[in-house]
């Protein structure tokens, strides 16, 4: 089994004064993404990932050459909650779902549409878990690069602010424990990792509690001094 | 990160549950999708007035019971007892407590309870379904674990109709580097309102009520009920503890399109790589393989795409490939189809029966394979295919082979 290394790394949280003095604070509201609407969860994703990567086609696009062995990994405790709420909101209300929420509520989609603008070919996987979704991520990274999958994974981590069903859950399992805490709004973070190295486990972070499960990862960042906002 | 490990062990199945519209267990699976029935009824379990589309493959309590869950109307069982019990059966066939096996599940959590939480937050009432609790996906996986003692991780596949392919790909990868020796995986949909909305206001289900795929004229998709679990283990463990293996995963794959959010890359690029990538880990060239389990949606970009693909992978030997659709009988079981269409796929090996493409009429010029239309039909395949693609161009594919015919039963 290969071991990997971070070879680049961003994270983002919103702009604001809550977000102030964190890594990867936005210095203004996110753009956002042609075809996704309601929701933040996909445009934060693809602010992350083209942080991280680099603009797609530009000298500094770290996939060149290597989009066709460039694999992503994807972890997130609830998903779009936005999206999915806001369908199941109208459905109660009466009201016909919109065509849009169709395809954007699938955490695929927004891949999709980044493996289109890199030219990513590889292996796509999305987990969800609520016990240290961060190492099961770079755990299934690790793996893919073991198995030859791929010479290069982004792993992404991404939660967006809990709702109230979101709340409702996790009062309740987190009562039951084992479940890692979350963000405090909205957050995501996206790591480069390739073959090679002395490998890199997931530290226990107990900076950055606003990132929730998803610090260990802004710690890899903040630890190999690497991009962390824009 | 994971340890590191030298061994490259093969990866076998020696247990299995399974439901689907046709009930509880594998015969169920023989009299409804091998016996070329369609699953589809009207939907009962929630209005359908407001929706173009009207009927599902829905579990109506018909065939054999599925252990644990009610059967009365308007009722849709969980998830988490679909899961239940196909692990139970599993783990019983197997013969094994599969203690401290990782739990990968393909599911993107159980949302049958979601319009009641909306509903009692919308009229100032207190939630207190339970279900709610599994909207969160990992949760169903975290609870099967712990109600049968299984070991970690506990994770849920959430890449769409990809997900339990990847589950079974990524437990058969722990398996083959040494890092488990059993591994449960499976997933799981049941057919709720939530997403049969969302689906037909992405006008992606058929207004006929059948599901046609790869026939001329064909009308899209229909959703069904389904689960699947599997017990995947070295063969190594099963020699050692006695249990026969049904069959090798000899080989997985999965790569992207980059292409499109939802269509399919017209020319199934990206559904031939994670194919020949399979066969690649199998050690197979493609004349080897014997039946192809086809994704086989029923819309019209995603059944010529995989043909295409399917022309890519096979070139010259594509004639000979008999290639079927079962969601014509079972309904697209969305996160669970992955899994529930590898458990047909080792049926369709062990009984040497490759079940068929129902509802097919016609021949589309842009689907020129043999889709086994309208019957079973006897085989002597020891290896075969089953194809998965999900939205954003991502693709998955699974090699299964009888035990004792793949590359490393000699080694």
């Amino acid at each position: 089994m290969t071991t990997s290394l971070v070879a680049a790394g961003a994270c983002r949280v919103p702009w604001g004064p809550a977000a102030d003095g964190l890594p990867g604070a936005a210095p203004a509201e996110l753009p956002g993404l042609t075809g996704f609407v309601l929701s933040r969860f996909n445009p934060l994703i693809a602010d992350v990932v083209v942080d991280c990567l680099g603009e797609p086609g530009s000298p500094h696009d770290l996939t060149t050459g290597r989009a066709d062995r460039t694999a992503i990994v994807l972890a997130t405790t609830y998903g779009d909650t936005t999206t999915s709420d806001v369908a199941t909101q109208r459905l109660v209300a009466g009201q016909v779902h919109s065509p849009l929420l169709f395809f954007q509520s699938v955490t695929t989609s927004v891949l999709g549409h980044l493996a289109r603008q890199y030219g990513i070919t590889g292996p796509i996987s999305c987990i969800s878990t609520g016990a240290d979704p961060a190492a099961e991520a770079l755990t299934l990274a690790d793996l893919l690069l073991a198995e030859d999958d791929a010479d290069q994974v982004l792993v992404v981590g991404v939660e967006t602010a809990a709702n109230e069903r979101v709340d409702w859950i996790h009062e309740r399992v987190d009562e039951q424990g084992g479940f890692g805490p979350l963000p405090y709004g909205d957050a995501a973070v996206a790591l480069l990792l390739r073959r090679g190295g002395e490998g890199t486990a997931a530290p226990k972070s107990r900076s950055w509690p606003q990132y929730g499960w998803l610090a260990p990862l802004v710690q890899l960042i903040t630890d190999h001094d690497l991009r962390s906002s824009k | 990160m994971v340890a590191e490990s030298t061994t490259s062990d093969v990866v076998v199945i020696t247990g299995f549950g399974v439901v689907t519209a046709f009930g509880f267990g594998a015969d169920a699976v023989r009299d409804g999708v091998f016996g070329g029935r369609p699953g589809f009824v009207p939907v009962s379990r929630f209005d359908v007035t407001p929706f173009h589309a009207k009927k599902a493959a829905t579990y109506e309590g018909g065939g054999p019971r599925i252990p644990g869950v009610p059967v009365k109307p308007g009722y849709t069982p969980t998830q988490a007892e679909v899961l239940y019990a196909c692990t139970a059966e599993a783990l019983r066939m197997a013969g094994t407590d599969a203690a401290g096996a990782p739990v990968l599940i393909g599911t993107n959590g159980d949302h049958s309870a979601s319009r009641s939480f909306w509903t009692d937050q919308a009229e100032g009432r207190g939630p207190e379904d339970p279900r709610t609790l599994d909207s969160m996906p990992g949760r169903l996986a975290e609870t099967l674990g712990t109600a049968f003692g299984l070991g970690r991780p506990r994770l849920a596949f959430v890449n769409a109709c990809v997900a339990s392919t990847n589950a079974i790909a990524h437990g058969a990868a722990l398996i083959r580097r040494g890092l488990a020796d059993t591994v449960v995986c499976g997933g799981a949909y049941l057919v709720t309102e939530d997403v049969f909305a969302k689906f037909d206001s992405g006008k992606a289900l058929s207004r006929e009520g059948v599901v046609r795929p790869f026939s001329a004229g064909r009308a899209g998709l229909l959703q069904g009920d389904g689960g699947a679990v599997l017990v995947l283990e070295s063969a190594r463990r099963a020699r050692a503890r006695g249990a026969e293996p049904l069959a090798e995963v000899a080989g997985w794959g999965m790569a992207a399109d980059a292409y499109h959010v939802i269509k399919p890359h017209p020319r199934g690029a990206g559904l031939a790589r994670a194919a020949d990538t399979a066969l690649r880990r199998a050690g197979l060239t493609p004349e080897r393989i014997g039946y192809v389990n086809a994704h086989g949606t029923g819309t019209p970009l995603n059944d010529v795409a995989e043909t295409a693909a399917l022309h890519r992978i096979f070139g010259a030997h594509e004639p000979q490939v008999p290639v079927s659709s079962t969601k014509s009988s079972t309904g697209h079981m969305l996160e669970a189809t992955g899994a529930v269409e590898a458990v047909i796929t080792l049926l369709a090996l062990r009984d040497g029966v490759l079940p068929p493409t129902i509802g097919f009429r016609e021949r589309d010029p842009g689907c020129d394979l043999d889709y086994v239309p309208g019957e079973a039909r006897p085989s002597r395949a020891t290896h075969a295919l089953s194809l998965n693609a999900a939205f954003g161009g991502v693709n998955a594919a699974l090699v299964l082979s009888l035990p004792g015919n793949s590359r490393r039963d000699g080694a």
